[in-house]
């Protein structure tokens, strides 16, 4: 399922405000690099069931995408809302697979102590894929 | 000619009526820590390891197609009791363990035992 992590990140990549408002390419997937600058993006698989009802192959796919903010909840939550815009009801184009469909199905929040003070806000939404045999 | 009709609704007795109705086809799968939610969503410092989502997202279309051909409240509720169970067992396979304390504090509730 690579190629579902490649069609997200190019996603987001082509994100225009997105990116302008991260100040770079600041998106990762599922781990970011020590040390990273925030804010930041981060995906990763949630969890990836088989459907199995039918010959043709269709996996249902739940990936999670965040924004990650130091001492700014405000900030945090435009960059969720960029997010939303690029994933919520989106067509991206996943190599191998035919039907490809995605939708919003919950928000995340919540705040990260981290040490001196600092708070780390988390704010995105899980993101439902199916995904269907070409 | 066309009268007026006035439409009373007695919102009194849909309230009675909905009180009527057994709530207790819910249950909640939770943990008991603190720091499960940043197990299951990561930190800054830890990549994710999602053990809750995986177990929904298993028992999901099973409960739906459940409850297709379920009538009446006490079976939904017995099936949903069941299910609950399934998704925990299932996320205790799925769940990172250190002291086993994250482990050891996943269960299954009904919202009044939550306060809810």
């Amino acid at each position: 399922m690579n190629a579902v992590g490649s069609a997200l990140f190019s996603t987001l990549c082509a994100g225009t405000a997105l990116i302008a408002k991260l100040g770079g390419t600041a998106i990762y997937n599922t781990v970011a690099y020590q040390g990273a600058a925030f804010p930041y993006v981060l995906f990763f698989k949630a969890a990836g069931v088989e459907a199995n009802t039918s010959p043709r192959r269709v996996r249902k796919l739940v990936y999670v995408a965040k924004a990650v903010a130091q001492d700014d909840l405000q900030e945090a939550g435009e960059i969720d809302d960029l997010i939303d815009v690029l994933l919520h009801e989106q067509t991206l184009t996943v190599n191998g697979w035919g039907t490809y469909w995605s939708a919003r199905d919950g928000d995340i929040s919540y705040a990260e102590p981290g040490e001196g003070g600092v708070t780390y806000f988390h704010r995105g939404g899980m993101y439902r894929v199916w995904l269907a045999g070409a | 000619m066309i009268g007026n009709v006035t439409v009373m609704i007695d919102m009194a007795r849909l309230e009675q009526l909905m009180r009527k109705i057994p709530d207790k086809a819910v249950r909640i799968l939770h943990d008991g820590t603190d720091y499960g939610k940043y197990q299951e969503l990561g930190t800054t410092k830890m990549a994710a390891h999602p053990f809750m989502t995986p177990a929904a997202e298993a028992v999901r279309q099973p409960f739906l197609d459940g409850l297709k051909v379920l009538r009446n409240i006490e079976d939904i509720d017995t099936f949903t009791d069941k299910v609950a169970y399934d998704a925990l067992g299932i996320a205790q396979t799925y769940v990172a363990v250190d002291t086993g304390r994250l482990k050891n504090s996943l269960a299954v509730s009904k919202p009044e035992a939550l306060g809810l």
